[in-house]
């Protein structure tokens, strides 16, 4: 399957588990399942399906604009350094214009 | 006894604090964010202790001693679905452009992307505004709480005085790296202690099964939702844990990420995370009936105290009192470091010295900060009125209505500093509208309806944004290149 199909199907997971959130047929349901009240099993088994979930999307879809396995930066990262300047690495990333009659940020 | 394993707590945290300081790589980026170094284990261990207050864990039975087992729902699994998915959409962007630009805080972040630095001093007010108070709670609360767990022995003043103290220890000598160790720490703490205690209540009262059946003889009203938390109560609750993407201190822990691929474990863990902690406060807050059936409002917050105190005193209480105070510094430590981190980039840095100062220099203002915001957050808790306490969940209300901004900021290219500029107004201009009238109402819902003030303030924040942004001309091409570029050119 595509990582296209993945971001669709586990999305839609996702909003379908917000709606599952509104649990209104276990509203008023006293029974005991596992020695607890059925409205709290159900949302203790809700956590564990909302990690899963989680757990398939963090390994099959990975967030916008985060490329998987971005590296970390050089050490000393420019602390302190114009923010226009990119952390151990002045010069390959264009500073940013600053806003008009003020000075370079940072 | 229980004098004695607090105070083992405190030199233990104490200990860590000071053996992280020889990690101290003596850099500014160091004492705000760690040099952007954490690994997945303990970056989840410090997203989840930072959002897991007293306020929280104690409120959580306290809430369900009054209102059952539905707070569950209400609080814990919608943050279980909501918060990580923040950390996943906002928070991994997030860190990669505070790498690649430097940043050391949200507002640098707001400024540069919209290259208004009105606009950063305006956010700057508005999210200390909302976390200054938020702040003095958690001290207060701890003050009181301290005081409960040792009948009297430390007043609420000087357990606030130690609390300050021991922060003090550990944040102003070892910044944001010392914070991150205590919290580890601090963090399975609180996991590990919540379940031992629950363990031997539920065992001490008859087994889980036997409890229930008790309790659902005498108030079966507390094993369901009945009546007492409302269908729309529960759909717009979960609104308030957007309040996670503006909070300053966990802007500031997610810049701490040693990468994007570190979000992966709380991303997955934290909903687990919420259940091992949240479940044994809410199932001890219901049974607690059983022991204590008619505890007026305000002495039920302490109901896990007085259950513990009951059935297992001694070792026991001690342990609680040290997951307690756990709770309270994994939030209090960070919240400080962020305040502090504000003051120091983006009033004194900004606007003062820019060029002109050192690496050294801006540790030590950093520290500065630090000293001088626990002792104003002491002093001013002297003066705390418990009634105030009810001003915490207006402070979520506030960073949730808020949240709007920074989706606009990562996923909108065409958002401008006038339209983050006009929500920010309008919320504040709402907020402090249904603060001033609703403030004594925690509870307080529109019309009477079940909806939370947070959906009408949320509301108007996203229209005020969308109108006001396509009226007005977007930021420049170089610097929507900057936030919207895998590489940023």
């Amino acid at each position: 399957m595509t990582r296209r199909r993945w971001a669709t199907l586990l999305y839609a997971a996702l909003a379908a588990l917000y709606l599952l959130h509104n649990d209104l047929w276990l509203w008023n349901d006293s029974r005991l399942w596992l020695g607890l009240p059925a409205g709290l099993v159900y949302h203790i088994g809700f956590c564990i399906a909302v990690s899963v979930v989680l757990g398939l999307t963090v390994v099959f879809v990975w967030p916008p604009g985060v490329p998987p396995g971005v590296p970390g930066a050089p050490p000393g990262a420019a602390p302190g350094a114009p923010l226009g300047t990119p952390p151990g690495a002045a010069g390959q990333t264009r500073p940013i214009p600053p806003p008009r009659g003020q000075g370079e940020h940072g | 006894m229980t004098l004695g394993i607090i105070a083992a707590y405190f030199i233990a945290v104490l200990v860590i604090g000071g053996f992280s300081h020889r990690l101290f790589q003596r850099t500014s980026e160091d004492y705000f964010v760690a040099s952007r170094s954490l690994g997945p284990a303990l970056l989840l261990l410090n997203l989840f202790g930072a959002n897991m207050t007293a306020f929280a864990v104690l409120g959580a039975s306290g809430e369900a001693y009054s209102s059952g087992i539905g707070v569950f729902a209400l609080m814990g699994s919608s943050s279980a679905l909501v918060i990580p998915l923040v950390f996943y959409f906002v928070g991994t962007r997030v860190w990669e452009l505070g790498k690649r630009r430097g940043y050391l805080s949200p507002v640098q972040f707001f400024r540069e992307r919209y290259e208004s630095d009105g606009l950063g001093l305006l956010l700057f007010v508005v999210l200390n505004a909302l976390l200054i108070p938020y702040l003095l709670i958690g001290l207060a609360g701890g003050g009181i709480a301290l005081a409960q767990l040792t009948g009297g022995a430390v007043p609420k003043w000087a357990g606030s005085l130690i609390i300050v103290a021991v922060v003090l220890g550990y944040v102003a000598y070892g910044g944001m790296r010392g914070a991150i160790w205590v919290n580890g720490f601090q963090a399975l703490l609180l996991l590990l202690l919540g379940g031992v205690a629950s363990w031997v209540i539920v065992h001490q009262l008859g087994g889980l099964e036997s409890a229930m059946q008790r309790l659902g003889a005498v108030h079966p009203e507390l094993l369901v939702r009945g009546t007492k938390i409302r269908p729309l109560q529960l759909l717009t609750y979960t609104l308030i844990p957007l309040s996670v993407g503006m909070f300053p201190h966990i802007f500031l822990q997610w810049l701490t990420a040693r990468s994007a691929r570190a979000f992966r474990l709380p991303v997955v863990i934290y909903p687990l995370c919420i259940a091992v902690v949240w479940v044994p406060s809410v199932v001890l807050g219901v049974l607690a009936r059983l022991d204590f059936p008619r505890l007026p409002p305000a002495a039920a917050n302490s109901v896990v105290v007085r259950l513990v105190e009951h059935h297992a005193p001694g070792v026991l209480v001690g342990l609680l009192a040290a997951a307690l105070l756990s709770a309270i510094m994994n939030s209090f430590d960070h919240q400080v470091l962020a305040v502090s981190t504000m003051f120091t980039q983006d009033i004194v840095v900004h606007y003062g010295f820019r060029d002109r100062m050192s690496e050294r220099a801006r540790v030590w203002v950093g520290r500065g900060f630090v000293v001088g915001i626990l002792m104003a957050a002491w002093l001013l808790s002297l003066v705390f009125d418990p009634s105030l306490f009810k001003l915490g969940v207006w402070c979520f209300t506030g960073f949730a209505a808020l949240f709007p901004l920074v989706v606009a900021a990562l996923y909108w290219r065409r958002s401008t500093r006038q339209g983050i500029a006009a929500a920010t107004l309008c919320v504040c201009a709402l907020w402090s509208w249904l603060v001033v009238s609703q403030w004594r109402s925690p509870d307080y819902t529109l019309g009477g309806t079940g909806v939370l003030p947070v959906a009408l303030v949320l509301a108007v924040s996203i229209v005020a944004l969308v109108v006001v942004s396509l009226l007005t001309r977007p930021p420049g091409a170089a610097t929507l290149r900057l936030f919207f570029s895998a590489d940023g050119e």
